[in-house]
């Protein structure tokens, strides 16, 4: 399975560590709160 | 990976950052741009969800399971079965009287429906050793009578019962005290019936088992110790406890179980006596918690000549103002049952009041007296460990030992405390106070730091008295270390399942 989707797309989601794996998750799952808000954001200014 | 990702998300907060929101045009365009990154981000979010899954899944696959019901069962059936063939008390205690008594006559005013359920397990007990009561033996009063007439009609909870109860109550303020005490008449009474029950009961058990006394409570112990074995060394359980956050993983790594070996002294091929220390700490944690009981019993068995038939004279004493109140009953049965009502039978009932007092209060001594008397029939060789079991074989005593040390504990506070002390009586390794006689004075943190420091142990007197509770950790933490050492799953696992159980709710 490739880190794909156009994010970083050298690595296999296997080959992860299980902290880079756990860390990562973190990571995406903040950023996708981040990215639902800025949409929010810009749906409460209209 | 960590770094390209975050130069990755942070170029596209760059990007959005410079993207204009001042039109709806524009905002439309941000939207979209927005929209198209998240569904990429979801995506990778959702692949990332499923390999740890898959992850966590391989190492609960390896997990070697264990159910320890069946065990557990067995082991408190056994127990049970231990208490009433117990060589240290008298029926009275085995049949578990003592405390279904005590709860009658001491905490009838908070639930009425406890009692009766106390009443019914005290009837229940008379019933297994083969006495089924009847309404004609609660002879205490007239009131006991009219009451116990309507518990054994009734189930025990129904409406006229209560009802019954509200008119008698007025009455007499004291009917559950006095049916408490009509049940101690009714033992003794039987008592006889009650010893052949217990006899045969023991011999039977024993036979059954082929062991003697001792034997079967040495069996106990083991079948104890190898339930707690077996359940630290299933790899289920050993899970569920750094999961559940009962243990700290992070304190198992092994560069921290290096670190307790040189605190202890100790090296890691040296398990075996790291265990038999940590059971040394635990008998003297447990030794130091009990010292009360252990002194009061010391200073009655210095007094011992006093108390040689205290028991046996007072429950004669008893035995006569009893036959009062039988005959004054009987009085009051004759003149109702001719309809001969007269301030007569008001002052029966002054007299029998009295008398139940009276006897009330050498019921409370006599419980105190019996414990006594048996300590007084001890000898010197008896042990420390002897006199705590003897202790803990009579729950009136320990309790009163318990509440004059204790100020303000509840009820299930001193159960609470009973039930530990059992526990630790029954079920652990006693190597130091079993060997310690009632009239020796010995150092026990000393005979326990001594031993250790010929294994080179960095242990002194003064710690184990004063860090017991931290020895006993860090010898724990050891032990357990051992155990994660020697299965299937390593500590990497286990810090991963921990982790992705705070990650993924």
């Amino acid at each position: 399975m490739l880190v794909g989707c156009g994010i970083v797309d050298d690595i296999k989601i296997k080959d992860f560590s299980n902290d880079e794996l756990l860390d990562t998750y973190i990571k995406i799952g903040s950023f996708i709160d981040f990215l639902n808000k800025e949409i929010e954001k810009v749906d409460s200014d209209e | 990976m960590s770094n390209s990702l975050d130069s990755k998300i942070k170029d596209v907060k760059d990007v959005l950052d410079s993207m204009p929101r001042n039109n709806l045009k524009n905002k439309n365009k941000y939207r979209d741009y927005v929209l198209n990154i998240l569904e990429k981000y979801n995506k990778f979010y959702h692949d990332l969800y499923l390999e740890i899954i898959r992850r966590r899944d391989d190492i609960l696959g390896k997990v070697k399971d264990y159910d320890g019901t069946l065990d557990k069962k067995m082991i408190n059936d056994y127990y049970k079965k231990l208490l009433m063939v117990n060589d240290r008390n008298t029926p009275y205690e085995k049949s578990g009287l003592d405390k279904i008594l005590y709860e009658i006559l001491h905490f009838y005013k908070d639930d009425f429906e406890g009692v009766n359920k106390d009443i019914r397990s005290a009837i229940e007990i008379f019933g297994l050793v083969g006495i089924k009561l009847q309404e004609r033996d609660f002879c205490y009063s007239p009131y006991v009578n009219e009451y116990m007439t309507m518990f054994m009609k009734s189930d025990g909870e129904d409406d006229s019962l209560r009802e019954c109860f509200d008119k008698l109550y007025w009455k007499c303020p004291d009917i559950i005290v006095h049916i408490g005490l009509n049940f101690k008449y009714l033992y003794y009474k039987n008592e006889k019936l009650f010893s052949k029950y217990f006899c045969n009961y023991k011999n039977d058990f024993l036979k059954s088992e082929s062991l003697n006394y001792n034997e079967v409570f040495s069996k106990y112990k083991v079948l104890v110790n190898d339930n707690n074995v077996n359940y630290l060394k299933s790899e289920d359980n050993l899970i569920k406890s750094f999961v559940s956050k009962k243990y700290n993983i992070l304190d198992y790594s092994k560069d921290k179980i290096l670190k307790y070996h040189m605190q202890l002294g100790s090296n890691s091929g040296d398990i075996d006596n790291i265990k038999k220390f940590l059971d040394l700490l635990v008998e003297y944690k447990n030794y130091f918690e009990y010292k009360y009981i252990i002194d009061d019993i010391k200073k009655l068995y210095k007094d011992k000549d006093k108390f040689k038939s205290s028991f046996r004279n007072k429950l004669k004493e008893i035995a006569k103002i009893e036959a009062k109140i039988i005959k004054l009953n009987k009085k009051i049965g004759f003149r109702a049952k001719f309809n001969i009502y007269s301030n007569k039978i008001d002052k029966l009932m002054i007299e029998i009041n009295s008398n139940i007092k009276e006897v009330s209060k050498l019921y409370n001594e006599l419980e105190i007296d019996k414990f006594k008397e048996y300590v007084s029939k001890l000898e010197d060789n008896v042990s420390l460990y002897d006199i705590l079991l003897i202790a803990s074989s009579y729950y009136i005593y320990l309790r009163s030992c318990i509440d004059n040390n204790f100020d303000g504990l509840s009820d299930i506070e001193i159960n609470d405390k009973i039930v530990n002390m059992q526990e630790f009586l029954f079920s652990s390794d006693i190597n130091v106070i079993n060997n310690i006689s009632i009239v020796e004075d010995r150092d026990v943190s000393l005979i326990i730091s001594d031993r250790y420091k010929l294994l080179r142990y960095n242990i002194t007197k003064d710690e184990i008295e004063n860090n017991v509770l931290g020895l006993i950790e860090l010898t724990k933490k050891i032990i357990l270390g051992s155990i994660l050492d020697n299965c299937n799953i390593d500590y990497e696992d286990i810090l991963f399942l921990c982790n992705v159980r705070d990650i993924i709710k």
